[in-house]
């Protein structure tokens, strides 16, 4: 049942490490995300948490500082990579669906 | 004020039934006002829409600050805790706290299953423990005295009443363990699916709840079983003093806010201890005497015109009583008793075990002695010859086993012959006491 070690993001853990890109606290990320998609996406709190510690123990982001009771973190640039290529392979897809779309048209 | 009331006894795998039945109340107007004692719930009206989340809560690896911050800054509101949930609430619209039904599941296993394996190995020890002891006492020649199998009826109300309930707890154990086992099932075919983690029927939650509420009211009588053991000092001091040091220790740690609600859990298990050793420390014996069942024969001596010197414990509960007697006389110059008595009686609840009972004693009156005594029912006898020491040429002594009723009596001695007279007397005493 569980994913491979993080080999591929779901749509929650892409946006969490693109939000990332520049430090914020968890509610900060969320705030982002939601701006982000202008609501499409919504990544609950408990969730968040869990991703957070998870990237943290993957050295995929970093814990910076702590203020107010909030931890903040950054994307690490193993995080950066990881994030780079979910990227590029969402990028291959919308491609891939492109052919097919014209293919489709042209017949 | 206007409330409405709903029973809260939900099994702690219906977590998404609970949830759904909170969001149902809220979006009619109701607000969770309190949990009262895990049992019920009570709602308020209320004009502002809210919505509730339940997440899984272990008391012993409280979440961090900033995990409760989080959520506070997402808009949760944390109103209530119930076993293994917090119960968080929020404006209506919020985005629940778990929106990945993976890491919900991964939160799960790292906050409540491991506790339930823990709790689970608790009754699983005990009932290992219970068939050792049904094997130790059945083998032969009899590695373990059948009596201790006896005695937990007879010896604490808390043994007594936790044994005779032993069936329907067994019951309980599978059933709860049953809906958690197909919980789990069905929350990793969704997680596989990629879908949220279903919500149970509110027929199906109903049952589970009411099945739930029955198990609680065996806390009942529990309670009272070890209230009635405290009062009839047959609780271990050293359980009580063990108890109580366990409660300071923790409540002596810096008082972090993490763990807020073990110091509390603490607090009040010191206070249960603090009422059992005041009612050891009370001479409360007599009151619970009042509830219990009366020990059989403890009325007087078996022997009383032979006897100088008696030794009588009783022991009793809800269900049972025992009675052991040792007495010896006549006394010799020097203090030194001649002879001896050795006797228990048992008040036994149930026909199946006073017949187990007697049989286990006619065992140990030999292939020889079975048949009854001749004009009595339920009266068994063996006479022996006893020789050497400084008793004199053609002394005997006798067992005796009786029955009447539930009670069973089983009498030693190397004082002679007892006669008829002996046993009319000790008859006639039996019938009283039963009376």
């Amino acid at each position: 049942m569980a994913r491979k070690k993080l080999e591929t993001l779901t749509e929650q853990m892409f946006y969490v490490l693109l939000a990332l890109r520049q430090e914020r606290h968890g509610y900060g990320i969320m705030q982002a995300i939601t701006a982000l998609t202008n609501g499409r996406v919504n990544i609950g709190a408990g969730t968040l948490y869990a991703l957070l510690e998870r990237f943290e123990g993957e050295g995929f982001i970093t814990f910076t500082r702590m203020e107010d009771k909030r931890k903040y973190y950054k994307l690490t640039p193993e995080g950066d990579k990881a994030l780079r290529e979910e990227y590029g392979r969402i990028r291959q897809q919308a491609a891939d669906m492109e052919t097919v779309l014209r293919e489709e048209e042209g017949q | 004020m206007k409330r409405k009331w709903t029973l809260f006894t939900y099994p702690v795998s219906d977590i998404k039934a609970a949830e759904a039945m909170l969001n149902r109340l809220a979006e009619q107007g109701w607000r969770l006002e309190k949990i009262w004692l895990g049992l019920l719930a009570s709602f308020v009206p209320e004009e502002e829409s809210v919505c509730y989340c339940l997440d899984w809560y272990d008391p012993n690896r409280e979440d961090g600050m900033d995990y409760r911050t989080l959520l506070a800054d997402a808009g949760w509101r944390r109103v209530g805790q119930f076993n293994y949930w917090n119960i968080y609430e929020a404006p209506a619209g919020t985005p629940p706290i778990q929106t990945d039904g993976e890491l919900e599941y991964r939160r799960f296993r790292k906050k409540a299953l491991r506790r339930m394996a823990i709790g689970w190995a608790i009754p699983l020890i005990c009932l290992a423990v219970l068939v050792l002891l049904c094997v130790l006492v059945s083998m032969k020649p009899g590695v373990l005295g059948w009596s201790v199998f006896a005695t937990i009826f007879s010896d604490t109300s808390t043994g007594a009443v936790i044994v005779t309930a032993l069936p329907l707890l067994l019951a309980g154990v599978v059933l709860w363990s049953g809906r958690l086992l197909l919980r789990l099932g069905q929350w990793k075919r969704a997680i596989a699916r990629d879908e949220s983690l279903p919500v149970p029927g509110q027929g199906s939650a109903l049952a589970a709840r009411i099945f739930s509420l029955v198990g609680y009211l065996f806390l009942i009588p529990l309670i009272l079983a070890f209230l009635l053991d405290a009062m009839a000092k047959e609780l271990n001091m050293g359980w009580i003093i063990g108890m109580a040091v366990g409660c300071l220790i923790v409540l002596g740690k810096d008082p972090l806010p993490e763990s807020e609600r073990k110091r509390r859990y603490a607090k009040g298990t010191l206070a249960c201890v603090a009422v059992l050793l005041v009612l050891r420390v009370l001479p409360l014996s007599g009151v619970a005497g009042l509830v219990c069942v009366k020990p059989p024969l403890a009325d007087g001596r078996l022997l009383p015109e032979r006897t100088d010197v008696e030794a009588v414990e009783t022991h009793a509960t809800l269900l049972s009583a025992r009675t052991e007697w040792y007495e010896g006389g006549p006394l010799m110059e020097g203090g030194f008793a001649y002879g001896q008595v050795e006797s228990e009686a048992w008040a036994l609840p149930w026909d199946w075990l006073a017949d187990w009972v007697t049989e286990q004693y006619r065992k140990e009156l030999g292939t020889a002695n079975q048949e009854e005594l001749p004009g009595y029912e339920n009266v068994w006898l063996m006479r022996y010859g006893i020789s050497g020491g400084n008793y004199p040429e053609g002394a005997t002594g006798d067992v005796w086993l009786i029955r009447r009723g539930n009670v069973v009596v089983w009498v030693e001695t190397n004082m002679g012959p007892l006669d008829e007279k002996w046993l009319d007397g000790i008859l006639t005493r039996l019938e009283e006491y039963r009376a």
